[in-house]
């Protein structure tokens, strides 16, 4: 099944700055599509324990906008890439200013799990040309919000389909699958914009079954535990679940 | 003076430029329900009725406005003290906690969870779900669980269970954001019962409409007994929500409204969390409005000797009532505060908590811009006995 992106989360200078930077190199030549850098924030609230600490040690290290930024420019140019991080960060900085130096150090949109369409929507005028903001879908998601959802996906962002009601790290199920399922219909119905789904992304049956219900997963949490382990665990978790999107998955 | 505030926020929650609702997405539908669920009981006769019952024969409402005269002879104008001390639980949280768990109730949600800095809105929600059977979780940081070690006792005997916070500052500030994943995994059968004017809208609208009792209170109460209205209020500012139950009755009078934040160990030391006086915009738990953070915007460590203002945010309404000039914001040092302490318990008989020393101490610093005639409020929000036993170990 051709055409389903695989979506890689590594959190900006974690580990460390040089594995980071191999890192991503490993997820552009196992196949990623999209990568997905956090810039690490004090109060990441819809982020599980994996998340959590992995951006505290970032901080701890140094790991802040400006070096962050400078970072990204040292990361493989074929490979696309979001910045994400929480409202403040980019606050504080000013939003017109913050999304211009963003798309000057490389990245395409904004992904900002704690502003949603509502507030994205103010935003959208503060942006340079052709850069997206992300907004996002969850189960709780009510049929009446999404053609405001539909709104804020322009300039080639995609929709972030959260699929569970959770934090980042958290455990799918098939009931969390049938609902992924009917929020992806119902988005399709007022959107074209491809609908990614993340949060509990762990192994290759997950994002095969996912992948087939969407355009693309999103790992994070499993990406850095295995990254953790090594660049080898990393890259062979890469490769399962690029092989695991690309075919037809069996059934179950 | 006519002030537009008593109609805000606006239909976004704002209250001018702060405010808003800055929550993952999974959280939306709930809040919407909730705006929507709070819209109908607040005008509903029977639910008013049910939360007027509660407030008087539970909460112990009203709460008296008491005549300082020894506190007035020192000062030098006449002090009357907002007796939220008296409170059931001891503190003014508990008449939110009746109003929302009451509204809980109505939305069918069958869990509560909280957090909690001090131990008072914890004791306060715990109390109150016990009251009514609500299954109760109160998220409180590690390094409150060991400082307010008697609240969390209370709160488990009171059928709570107490989830320890070990992650970041292990304070408030994380309480809160465990609290938040919380909700985010339990949507659908859990109610989050915040405990100040914070968050996303539309609860410090809300939790303001259920403090609101505190000032209306008072302006009837100071114009029977004192026969006129305040020059000027105190209230002590950590989220905000007692000054801003106190406040909201007289936004539309000439009283001078003081809110006064913790000064920690001095603004120059940097351990404080004197948010309004010191911070700046930002956006932290689901609204814009001041923040103390650091250039990237991280959340900074803060400190006070009271733990229920020991967070590095404050509520939208204050940041929009500073902006305006409609009410005024300085700190006072945990030294003043706990001089303050001693102050009102050798001259009142009554030790306040160290959050309300803060007002104390504020009004004290400025009690000399006051004439004789002058009538000037108080918010006792809260009583001493929580704090006695570290006075205690201080002591020795």
């Amino acid at each position: 099944m051709p055409g389903k992106s695989l979506v890689v989360y590594l959190t900006a200078g974690w580990p460390d700055r040089a594995t980071f930077l191999k890192a991503a190199k490993v997820a552009a030549e196992e196949g990623a599509d999209l990568l997905e850098v956090g810039l690490p924030f004090s109060d990441p609230i819809a982020d599980g324990p994996t998340i959590q600490k992995t951006s505290s040690a970032a901080i701890r290290a140094g790991m802040n906008y400006d070096r962050a930024l400078d970072l990204s420019q040292r990361l493989p140019p074929g490979l696309p890439r979001a910045l994400m991080t929480y409202a403040n960060p980019l606050f504080v900085r000013g939003w017109a200013g913050a999304f211009g130096e963003i798309r000057r150090a490389g990245f395409a949109g904004c992904i900002l799990p704690d502003v949603p369409a509502e507030e994205l929507v103010t935003y959208l005028p503060f942006r340079p040309r052709g850069f997206y903001l992300v907004p996002f879908v969850a189960p709780t998601t009510a049929d009446d919000r999404l053609a405001r959802v539909a709104d804020a996906a322009r300039d080639g962002a995609f929709i972030y389909m959260v699929s569970l009601r959770g934090i980042t790290g958290a455990r799918l199920s098939a009931a969390a699958e049938r609902e992924i399922a009917g929020r992806v219909r119902a988005i399709r119905r007022v959107s074209h914009a491809p609908v990614y789904v993340g949060f509990g992304v762990r192994s290759g049956a997950w994002a095969a079954r996912l992948a087939r219900l969407s355009d693309g997963v999103i790992v994070g949490t499993a990406a850095l535990e295995a990254l953790r382990r090594g660049l080898g665990p990393f890259g062979r978790l890469l490769r399962e679940l690029r092989r695991s999107i690309d075919i037809r998955p069996p059934a179950i | 003076m006519k002030h537009p505030l008593p109609s805000l926020p606006d239909r976004r929650g704002y209250f001018g430029p702060f405010g808003g609702r800055f929550v993952p997405e999974t959280l939306m539908t709930a809040l919407l329900e909730l705006e929507a669920g709070y819209g109908k009981v607040r005008r509903d006769r029977a639910f008013r009725r049910e939360l007027a019952a509660l407030l008087a024969d539970f909460a112990g409402r009203p709460t008296p406005l008491y005549r300082a005269d020894r506190l007035s002879e020192a000062a030098g104008c006449r002090v009357y003290l907002k007796r939220e001390d008296l409170c059931h639980t001891g503190a003014h949280k508990i008449n939110n906690c009746i109003g929302q768990a009451l509204l809980a109730r109505r939305l069918g949600k069958r869990r509560v969870i909280a957090e909690t800095g001090a131990g008072q809105h914890g004791v306060a929600t715990a109390t109150v779900c016990a009251k009514l059977g609500l299954a109760c979780t109160i998220y409180m940081g590690a390094k409150d669980v060991e400082r307010q070690a008697p609240n969390v006792f209370r709160m488990k005997l009171l059928g709570a269970e107490v989830r320890e916070v070990t992650a970041g500052s292990q304070t408030l500030k994380d309480a809160m954001n465990e609290a938040l994943r919380d909700w985010v995994t339990n949507v659908e059968t859990t109610y989050y019962l915040i405990g100040s004017v914070a968050g996303p809208h539309p609860y410090p609208m809300m939790v303001r409409d259920f403090q609101a009792v505190i000032g209306r209170e008072a302006l009837r109460q100071i114009r029977r007994k004192a026969g006129g209205p305040p020059r000027a209020i105190y209230a002590c500012v950590g989220g905000g929500s007692n000054a801003m139950g106190i406040f909201y009755a007289f936004l539309r009078t000439r009283a001078d409204l003081i809110g006064v934040e913790a000064g920690g160990t001095g603004l120059k030391s940097g351990r404080h969390s004197a948010t309004l006086t010191r911070g700046s915009p930002g956006i932290l738990h689901g609204s814009q409005s001041f923040l103390l953070s650091n250039s990237d915007g991280n959340v900074a460590d803060v400190h006070s000797i009271a733990a229920g203002l020991d967070y590095p945010g404050v509520g939208p309404e204050h940041a929009y009532l500073k902006k305006t000039g409609r009410a005024r914001y300085f700190a006072v040092s945990d030294r003043a505060a706990l001089e303050a302490f001693h102050r009102l318990t050798t001259l009142e008989g009554i030790p306040p908590a160290f959050e309300s020393a803060h007002a104390v101490a504020g009004f004290w610093k400025e009690r000399r811009r006051y004439r004789r005639a002058d009538r000037v409020i108080i918010n006792l929000s809260g009583r001493g006995d929580k704090d006695i036993p570290r006075l205690f170990d201080h002591a020795r």
